[in-house]
């Protein structure tokens, strides 16, 4: 409360930075979790707004990757704190499926597999996402998701499976889009 | 798990659009840290006035009719059902309207500096990508940021209309919010801890105070009113209308927060254009409006469509 005003430009300084590396990696995270540019695009924004607030009480800014991981997180899986958007996502059979991906097999793999990511409920992406895209451990994910490490065991375990199901049996990347049922 | 790293990896390898400037991320972030201390934060300080019963009247418009009455003292129990929340193009079209009361509403001695009038005219949302202020009416850094043009008509937004409130070379603030979530509207006490965790939802912040608060009988219309205190804001005054999906509030506070102290006016880019911050000045002496005032603001039919 109060301290917006008294903020230091080597603050914003330090956000920018932070912003100029970082920014490209959380949005394209956003983008695994929720499948839109726009979206993954204002959960970035998002999450830089609350790590605007947040940045002159980070004392160690070597967490703050974390705590922006956590914020992404958190703004994804939270329907409330971004009450004016609606996920639409796009069914395999529609016909802006089918147009994009007869014209570019890299495509059409692409969308096949993103679509299968789509697929799964929301926590068991995040899981993926966080545990095999970032790298991070169990319990950085439990952090992150606040929940336990048996839950992210769990949720890793029952993720995979559901994206082996939606990609046919198995999590091969040359998988096309007739392979998908 | 290389798989799943290679899915990821083959999603990412779609050609992306261009990541946001800095510059529109930190404008964006500037305007809602501001936004959070216009409606949230544990208050201290000044002690809300006793809830003595009393009638004053708000400078009305011309054609507007008279402003409504604020009585005091009442837990607030709404004597007809709260109107339905206009839709952000409805708040968008009601904008001038609503400049227009609220500069009336500034009692004597208080100038609303030409110079930086503002008028919005969109609501605002989280995107900002389509921002364009309007030239020599929209002030940086106020928070006003369209609804994307597709934004269905129940979409849930906030409009932000904000005015700089200035006497003897000093500046504060006067703010008009709706915010929208197309909740139906509270039966209960406005003051309620209830009522303030859902305010907390909506402003994205925890600490909406429930102390300090009191409601107001506007015309048979429960007003929550809440005061809170810091030091670069001074006092401040929220009234709070519930509406039937949503919330009207008006905040009114001595201060204005400046973005750089050190009295450097910064230049940057907001929609296309380079602009430079208001210069900032110091804090009002009292507070703009009574609590009795304030509520009658925020009562008043006028800034509803």
């Amino acid at each position: 409360m109060g301290s917006y005003g008294r903020r230091r430009r080597s603050d914003e300084d330090e956000f920018t930075a932070f912003y100029a590396a970082r920014g490209d990696q959380l949005r394209g995270t956003a983008y695994l979790l929720c499948g839109d540019w726009h979206l993954a695009e204002d959960l970035t924004q998002i999450t830089f707004i609350k790590l605007y607030r947040a940045w002159a009480r980070v004392e160690r800014h070597e967490v703050i990757d974390q705590y922006a991981r956590r914020v992404l997180l958190r703004a994804f899986l939270d329907e409330r704190r971004r009450p004016w958007r609606r996920e639409h996502s796009t069914a395999p059979e529609s016909a802006t499926f089918e147009r994009v991906a007869a014209q570019d097999p890299d495509t059409d793999r692409r969308l096949v597999l993103h679509a299968a990511l789509l697929d799964l409920p929301k926590r068991r992406r995040a899981v993926l996402v966080l545990r095999f895209w970032l790298d991070l451990s169990v319990e950085q994910t439990a952090e992150i998701l606040g929940c336990t490490a048996g839950t992210v065991k769990s949720q890793t375990s029952d993720g995979l499976a559901d994206l082996r199901r939606a990609l046919g049996g198995s999590l091969d990347v040359d998988v096309t889009l007739g392979g998908r049922t | 798990m290389n798989e799943v790293k290679e899915i990821c990896a083959a999603v990412l390898n779609a050609p992306a659009p261009p990541m946001r400037e800095v510059d529109e991320v930190l404008t964006a972030a500037r305007r809602s840290a501001r936004r959070r201390t216009w409606a949230a934060g544990a208050g201290t300080g000044m002690a809300v006035a006793a809830a003595a019963v009393m009638a004053l009247l708000v400078p009305a418009l011309a054609g507007a009719g008279p402003a409504p009455v604020a009585t005091a003292g009442s837990p607030g129990r709404p004597t007809h059902a709260p109107p339905k929340a206009p839709t952000w193009r409805q708040a968008q079209a009601q904008a001038p309207r609503i400049v227009q009361i609220l500069t009336a509403a500034v009692p004597a001695g208080y100038t609303v500096p030409s110079e930086w009038d503002v008028v919005t005219n969109w609501p605002s949302s989280a995107d900002s990508r389509t921002a364009k202020p309007t030239p020599g009416r929209t002030r940086p850094g106020s928070g006003l940021t369209p609804a994307r043009p597709s934004a269905p008509e129940d979409a849930k937004y906030s409009s932000v209309i904000p005015l700089l409130i200035s006497a003897g070379g000093r500046q504060g603030e006067l703010v008009s919010a709706f915010n929208v979530d197309w909740r139906p509207a509270p039966t209960g006490d406005l003051c309620s801890a209830a009522v303030s965790a859902r305010l907390s939802g909506l402003v994205d912040d925890p600490a909406v105070p429930d102390t300090n608060c009191q409601v107001v009988m506007v015309a048979g219309v429960p007003v929550r009113v809440s005061t809170e205190h810091d030091a670069t804001r001074g006092d401040v005054m929220i009234a709070t209308r519930s509406l039937d999906g949503g919330w009207l509030t008006i905040t009114a506070q001595e201060g204005v927060p400046a973005y750089h102290p050190d009295g450097q006016v910064q230049a940057f880019k907001y929609g296309g254009q380079t602009v430079s911050e208001p210069p900032h000045h110091p804090p009002l002496t009292r507070p703009i409006f009574t609590v009795a005032q304030i509520a009658a603001i925020a009562g008043n039919p006028g800034l509803l469509p």
